[in-house]
């Protein structure tokens, strides 16, 4: 039994020095082991049997690497690095990602892989989101956290981040799969999340550790999001967007596709309400999605801090004073300008001078009702 | 034979005395002229040459030598060329003694004896005035910029002909030659007909509002916003709610426009408040100030009034640092080969920009601008910038409906006379110390001017520690909304006041801070 396990990491290690060379794709990667039949036979292999499956150029790289490089050696800085791997063979590889197109060889994880048995749904969108999106991709992550639901992503600015966040934020588990090597921060602005995504979740990744990021690699990991994701919501995206081509490849492997649906004038809406059009199912809640699924979640009633917080936030509300009230009334999820709130109080027939409406709006912000950001208001 | 005639230069903004000794005597034929000169007053020579004879005057062959004194002081301009006449002729014999008596004469003289103006005669009529001269010469065109000053005899002169005539008459008859101009009264110079108004800005009210505080309180002010949102237009306006210059300021004001050459008879007392708004590629000289010989720059300019700086992201990094000890000291130290100057430049600041590069942001739905672009663009105004600014507001786009509704808007009348009162409140404060406005408060002092009621003082509390802020933006807030108080007419900051200064504080904390 003991030799068994030790068979296993000797295996997992000849798999992990093959998959940090780059340039063999994942594609010629499972060519040589169905060829070979082993990991270790592959190192092993004769230079002659190589070429002929890999061709020319990449017999050179590999034998490049193996100069360079021991099995040991790459093991070892991994260890250092605290990233782990699987791949194929192993018993920890998820499933999901076997039965796909172009499956990949091996993953390279910090922090957990995602539990089996667990939903998960990818949420994607843009990158430079509207207040609008942003707003619905924190709504609907929170939920699917509180759900028990994992939300997977790329850790990207906007859409992806915003909900990897939220879900987070409510104690939920997330899970990005990156683009670039898994020890690589990127982007910089994220860099808190993915610290905390390794604490409640993990990263993810087919590229080698240090790997920096390259516009080319984006596209393919994108089916590895879709593939370990039993739903992908696309929640913004313009008319040309990289969430089509997760969507695309979601469709490949046979998953939901549900939208977030926005204006028709929204530039950042055009690319959902696309695929509306052409036959994409609609979510307008988290629950819309939970209840087609057949997912057995519940959410908890004991500890729903959503709830929690809603209470709070009446009793805040109902000690209000008017004025405030009807302030706070006019105020929006999206935000706002103080002139938007002048004319639409005006609408109501309702004057309150600037400095009335400051007064309101600085309360509202106090009581945490009321966020300002770039000068304008929206609610919490 | 030996003369003396006073006139006066003028050095950054202010003013001496320097005297023209004229001696000509029997010797080798000559004209020297000695006395720290720079080109355009050694050309005089030739200038006065030439213009004498053509005034018919012939200069025997004799031995000419003109000195200007204090030596030490470097001369230039050609505002010397006419005592330089009238000093050899005094010296010729050609005009009685008498007749310089107590008499500045400053002014340019062309080859055919014409008279021309001179830059910094309000400047120096009044130092002539400080120093008992009773009489002053000057161009003709620069009359009523002289006769500003009252109580000194202004006499302006066409033609070197004309200044002979009347110089040679005796006292009794002068008047009859050129009668001294009337004191130039300043109803008189109103001709700026105020073609722009408060009251055609449809909407726009909590930008309108911001205004009024940050005049109220001279707080220098930042407003954000995209594209045709009305930045400039309401920029433009600024100058018809602030109060009117007092006599002081006008003449502070005038004599730094005098120096710098833009006072003319029509023009000849700065009494509105000025209102600069230099294009972004203006050259950092032309701001500050300075060139070989020192010129006030446009910030000077602006002292006492409104310098609007519009796209300020686009303006130069280095050229918006010079701004750093201009808003701090309120003037602007110059120093240069021919010598150091200070001029005054105590100006409000009005800068507009926009919120990233396409100018839509946070509009996600046009702004396409990634956020390092954004940063990129933001980072091009410094902390230091930023840190004199007490007022920021958003400018936001104006919908159709408003532009094209009929409303009924506040008058700049009406704004102005809440600004008045607020800044009479802080004069009778600030009686006795070297404050004005509120804007000017040092930190120091806050506590003793800015009193809040209890429940504001909670509230300041609670807003520090929530909302996080720098030491620096709790004593904005603190001066703002000071100004605030004493636009209510309130002695001590309430609640309202303070919620409202906090709604113009810095919020871009992601960018900014």
């Amino acid at each position: 039994m003991k030799e068994n396990k030790e068979e296993i990491t000797q295996q997992k290690q000849y798999a992990c020095w093959l998959d940090t060379i780059y340039w063999i794709t994942s594609d010629m990667k499972y060519k040589l082991l169905s060829a070979v039949g082993s990991v270790q036979g592959i190192y092993h292999i004769e230079e002659g049997q190589l070429t002929t499956i890999i061709g020319r150029k990449g017999c050179e790289r590999f034998c490049q690497h193996k100069n360079r490089y021991t099995p040991q050696k790459v093991w070892n800085y991994m260890k250092k690095l605290g990233i782990r791997y699987t791949y194929c063979e192993d018993s920890d590889f998820p499933k999901k990602l076997v039965n796909i197109p172009d499956p990949p060889f091996g993953i390279f994880y910090k922090g957990k892989l995602p539990s089996k048995g667990v939903p998960a749904i990818a949420m994607i969108g843009a990158r430079k989101c509207s207040e609008y999106g942003r707003y619905m991709a924190e709504n609907f992550a929170t939920v699917f956290a509180m759900h028990g639901i994992n939300v997977i992503s790329g850790m990207a600015q906007g859409i992806d981040g915003i909900s990897q966040k939220s879900a987070l934020a409510a104690g939920g588990n997330s899970y990005a799969v990156l683009g670039c090597g898994v020890d690589v921060v990127y982007p910089k602005v994220n860099e808190k999340l993915y610290y905390q995504l390794l604490e409640q979740g993990g990263v993810l990744s087919e590229y080698p550790p240090q790997m920096e990021p390259r516009p080319m690699l984006f596209p393919p990991r994108n089916r590895i999001i879709s593939a370990l994701s039993d739903v992908v919501l696309v929640v913004e995206a313009r008319e040309k967007s990289g969430s089509l081509i997760t969507v695309d490849m979601a469709l490949e492997q046979g998953k939901e596709v549900y939208i977030v649906p926005g204006r028709c004038t929204d530039s950042l809406s055009m690319g959902c309400n696309r695929l509306l059009r052409q036959g994409a199912a609609i979510a307008t809640t988290p629950e819309d999605i939970i209840e087609d699924m057949y997912w057995e979640t519940r959410l908890q009633k004991a500890n729903n801090p959503l709830e929690k917080e809603e209470n709070d936030k009446n009793d805040i509300i109902r000690k209000l004073s008017s004025t405030t009230k009807e302030l706070y009334a006019i105020l929006d999820v999206l935000p706002i300008t103080q002139d938007v709130i002048v004319s639409r109080l005006r609408d109501k027939k309702k004057a309150l001078s600037i400095p009335q409406i400051c007064q309101g709006l600085v309360e509202l912000e106090l009581k945490g009702l009321v966020v300002s950001e770039n000068r304008q208001y929206r609610k919490i | 034979m030996y003369s003396r005639v006073i006139t006066g230069a003028v050095n950054g903004i202010e003013s001496m005395f320097a005297a023209v000794e004229v001696d000509v005597s029997k010797g080798m034929p000559g004209f020297e002229m000695v006395g720290q000169l720079n080109n355009e007053v050694r050309e005089a020579k030739e200038r006065v040459r030439i213009a004498l004879k053509n005034v018919s005057v012939q200069i025997p062959p004799m031995r000419i030598t003109v000195s200007i004194f204090p030596a030490e002081m470097r001369k230039e301009g050609a505002s010397y060329d006419l005592p330089i006449a009238v000093g050899i002729l005094v010296s010729l014999g050609l005009i009685p003694e008498e007749g310089i008596q107590n008499t500045l004469i400053i002014g340019e003289l062309g080859l055919d004896g014409e008279v021309r103006a001179v830059k910094g005669v309000l400047p120096i009529v009044q130092k002539a005035k400080q120093e008992r001269v009773t009489r002053c010469i000057v161009p003709k065109e620069n009359v009523k910029e002289g006769a500003v000053i009252g109580g000194i005899e202004i006499i302006g002169v066409r033609t070197l002909q004309d200044t002979i005539e009347y110089l040679r008459e005796i006292e009794e008859r002068k008047a009859q030659k050129i009668a001294p101009a009337e004191q130039t009264q300043i109803e008189n110079l109103e001709e700026i007909i105020t073609d722009v108004d408060f009251a055609e800005v449809n909407g726009q009210e909590s930008i309108k509002r911001a205004m009024e505080v940050a005049a109220a309180g001279f707080h220098h002010i930042l407003m954000v916003g995209p594209p045709g949102s009305g930045k400039t237009m309401i920029a433009k306006r600024i100058p018809t709610i602030l109060p009117d210059l007092s006599m002081e300021e006008s003449l502070e004001v005038s004599t730094i426009y005098s120096v710098a050459g833009q006072l003319d008879n029509k023009k000849a007392l700065i009494t509105r408040r000025p209102f600069l708004d230099p294009h972004h590629t203006i050259s950092d000289q032309a701001l500050a100030g300075g060139g070989r010989i020192p010129r006030p720059g446009v910030i000077s300019l602006a002292h006492r009034g409104v310098l609007f700086m519009d796209e300020l992201p686009e303006f130069r990094r280095s050229t918006v640092e010079i701004l750093r000890q201009p808003l701090e000291d309120k003037r602007i130290h110059i120093a240069r080969t021919y010598g150091s100057f200070v001029y005054p430049a105590d100006f409000m600041l009005v800068a507009a920009m926009n919120p990233c590069p396409c100018g839509h942001f946070p509009d996600r739905n046009r702004c396409r601008c990634s956020e390092s672009e954004i940063k990129k663009y933001l980072s091009r105004i410094s902390g230091p910038i930023l840190d004199r600014i007490d007022v920021v507001t958003e400018a936001p786009r104006v919908d159709i409906k408003q532009l094209s509704a009929e409303m009924h808007n506040e008058s700049s009348t009406d704004i102005k006379r809440r600004v008045l009162e607020a800044r009479a409140r802080q004069e009778y404060r600030y009686k006795g110390t070297s404050y004005r406005f509120n804007a000017e408060l040092r930190p120091g002092d806050i506590k003793r001017y800015c009193k809040l009621n209890i429940k504001a003082q909670d509230m300041i509390e609670e807003v520090f520690t929530r909302m996080n802020l720098s030491a620096r933006a709790y004593h904005k807030i603190i001066k703002v909304a000071r100004t605030i108080a004493d636009l209510d007419g309130k002695e001590n900051i309430l609640i309202e006041h303070l919620s409202e200064a906090i709604c113009y504080r810095m919020n871009d904390h992601k960018y900014w801070n």
